[in-house]
């Protein structure tokens, strides 16, 4: 039992420390983490090519392409590619019968994955900078003038929006509002630090540089999105956020499909961190590499083990239960009336654990202040918190298992 | 770099602070059970100078078991044995409270043997032997204080169980084990056998209720 503690502490240490390295670099950018940015005016307006790649998106697929089309820039320097990666529902039927514009050109394909059809777009494209937009996303007009005066610094090599999630329906969907407008903090803080692990497909935008220099995307065990950040940390390119360009997704609405996305995800998670494991703790590769790889292994790792610890908790507790009941002969002892307070907890494990749980809540509380710019103190935070702490262990496991017996996990 | 160091300063400082808090709060858990034995031990130092004062003139009737019997001996126990489990059963202190709470027990065991000669209407006394050091010592330990907890709301007011550590070393202690020749754990002791193995619910049950009907 003793060792398990200690097993415990360690995790619970470096929880801690993720989390307050967060909050420190809060700190030392306070003045600028909250600050709205202005959908200013821009002295030249660079042309922009807009990857949609599409699968089996029928149903939300013109809401995407309507969205990028209602976006405030000039429409001669707005160049929509959307790319039917062999639909085998009627993508392909709806995209020929929505009306046609000049800015959206469509394309099919055989079906090859994501990567290929963003790798499609990118060979078709013209303009100097390059976005990419999942079918079943839909961006915020302002989005693109938001986002864009990033690239004034010239060392920034991509720019990505907040995700947030578009009008939830379900507990499970509140939940991951909840979840998404966080980690919209997380990745604000690792875009100060120039260590952002992904650039996800709701409308990354990349300078066309990126991938004459390091190539085009790759399969990356599913997760393109996180491989091509990955390569652009390898070659010393940036990443910037701009957390109020937002850019709404519909996420999963059910736990089932839920933990299938979030299996591939940290699958691909998981896999990509392998395939780059010689950048871990690389001084060469900066924050990146010092912070951010070695935190996401942890993090990973340490929700498995608290899952685990307190499961082997509940499992001590139910046998002791039923062998009660057994050893009494179903004769309970009648205890009514308050616990005593005396036998409540006092272990540091404990408030550790508490703790832990309070920085969390803290981390959704800048998440909200950033992206709405008020905190809507609800419930939902607390199925948040409860609905991950119990589901999250159970697709971290999965992913590991299935890298472990080499399998993928399917894209749907 | 310094930024790493410092976060990690900070995070040791939150590590700290939590054991810390947990040293103090077991502390003050500590002292609070000392306080609550000697206010116990005060309370049955008075009843005994006052039945000792009477001698033969108690009058059984006007015993009242609430004031007489405090329920806080049984709730001591518990708090003792939950002390024990988050400090460890060599922790001095810890040993300490619970020579105390031996002695404390003994007393009021004396007492209530003592008066049960004069008034009928007070409750039986067990005795009742565990270890804790070693889980193969007394593997049926957990199993027979699952027992005696399920059967004490049945015999309420006509029983007391007064439990001991048999690995104690404690001179009441081994008196009482030698006394009534308690050799192994789990045992208990009841109107005056002994019964050094395990007893489940149908087997106490029986023993306690042969006694309990033929008064």
């Amino acid at each position: 039992m003793l060792t398990l503690d200690v097993i415990y502490y360690f995790f619970v240490f470096f929880a801690i420390y993720i989390q307050i390295f967060f909050i420190i670099t809060l700190f030392e950018n306070r003045k600028v983490m909250f600050k709205k940015t202005e959908a200013g005016v821009l002295a030249y307006y660079p042309k922009i090519s807009i990857i949609v790649p599409c699968w089996n998106e029928e149903n939300t697929v013109v809401k995407t392409i309507n969205s990028l089309l209602n976006l405030n820039y000039p429409k001669d320097k707005l160049e929509i590619l959307v790319v039917d990666d062999g639909s085998t529902d009627n993508t392909w039927k709806v995209l020929n019968e929505m009306p046609q514009s000049p800015n959206v050109l469509c394309f099919t394909k055989e079906n090859g994955g994501k990567y290929t059809a963003l790798n499609f777009g990118l060979e078709k494209m013209t303009g100097e900078f390059v976005a990419c937009l999942d079918a079943d996303s839909e961006v915020m007009p302002d989005a693109l003038l938001k986002m864009l005066p990033k690239f004034a610094d010239e060392n920034i090599m991509a720019v990505i929006p907040a995700a947030i999630v578009y009008e939830p329906k379900t507990i499970v969907q509140y939940a991951q509002k909840v979840e998404y407008t966080m980690s919209v903090f997380f990745k604000r803080a690792l875009s100060l630090v120039d260590a952002l692990h992904v650039t996800p497909g709701t409308l990354p935008i990349y300078r066309k540089e990126v991938f004459a220099k390091i190539g085009n995307f790759r399969h990356g065990h599913n997760g393109e999105d996180m491989e091509i950040a990955f390569r652009m940390h390898e070659h010393d390119m940036k990443v910037a956020q701009v957390h109020d360009a937002l850019v709404y997704t519909i996420p999963p609405a059910t736990i089932k499909t839920l933990y299938k996305q979030r299996t591939r995800w940290i699958g691909s998670y998981f896999s990509n961190i392998i395939d780059y494991r010689h950048m871990i703790l690389n001084p060469k590769y900066k924050t990146f590499a010092m912070f951010t790889l070695p935190a996401g292994l942890i993090s990973i790792f340490s929700v498995i083990y608290f899952f685990w610890f307190s499961f082997t908790h509940l499992l001590q507790f139910l046998i002791s239960s039923i062998s009660r009941m057994f050893v009494t002969n179903f004769h309970f002892a009648t205890n009514f009336g308050l616990p005593d307070w005396f036998l409540v907890g006092s272990k540091p494990l404990l408030f550790l654990a508490i703790f832990a749980y309070l920085l969390v809540l803290t981390c959704v509380v800048i998440g909200y202040r950033m992206v709405e710019g008020k905190v809507p103190w609800s419930f939902n935070f607390l199925i948040f918190i409860v609905l991950y702490s119990v589901i999250e262990p159970f697709w971290l496991m999965k992913a590991m298992w299935n890298i472990a017996t080499k399998k993928t996990a399917s894209w749907r | 770099m310094k930024k790493y160091i410092f976060v990690l300063i900070i995070t040791l400082v939150i590590f700290i602070s939590a054991f810390t808090a947990s040293r103090v709060l077991n502390q003050q858990k500590v002292q609070y059970i000392k306080k609550s034995q000697d206010d116990l031990a005060i309370d049955i130092l008075a009843m005994e100078t006052k039945f000792a004062l009477l001698k033969s003139n108690v009058k059984c009737e006007s015993l009242d078991k609430n004031d007489f019997f405090s329920a806080d001996i049984a709730k001591i126990g518990k708090r003792l044995a939950y002390l024990e489990s988050v400090l460890g059963t060599d922790n001095t202190d810890v040993i300490q409270l619970k020579k105390y709470y031996s002695s404390i027990q003994s007393k009021e065991i004396v007492l209530i043997t003592d008066l049960s000669k004069e008034c009928k209407n007070l409750p039986k006394v067990i005795l009742y032997f565990y270890s804790n050091n070693d889980k193969d010592e007394c593997s049926k330990c957990k199993n027979e204080e699952d027992v005696l907890d399920s059967i004490s709301p049945k015999y309420v007011d006509k029983i007391r169980i007064y439990s001991f550590d048999f690995n104690l070393d404690s001179s009441v202690i081994n008196t009482l084990k030698e006394l009534y020749g308690v050799t192994n754990v789990p045992a208990i002791v009841y109107n005056n056998k002994t019964y050094n193995e395990f007893l489940d619910y149908e087997a106490l049950d029986k023993i306690l209720g042969e006694n309990v009907k033929g008064e």
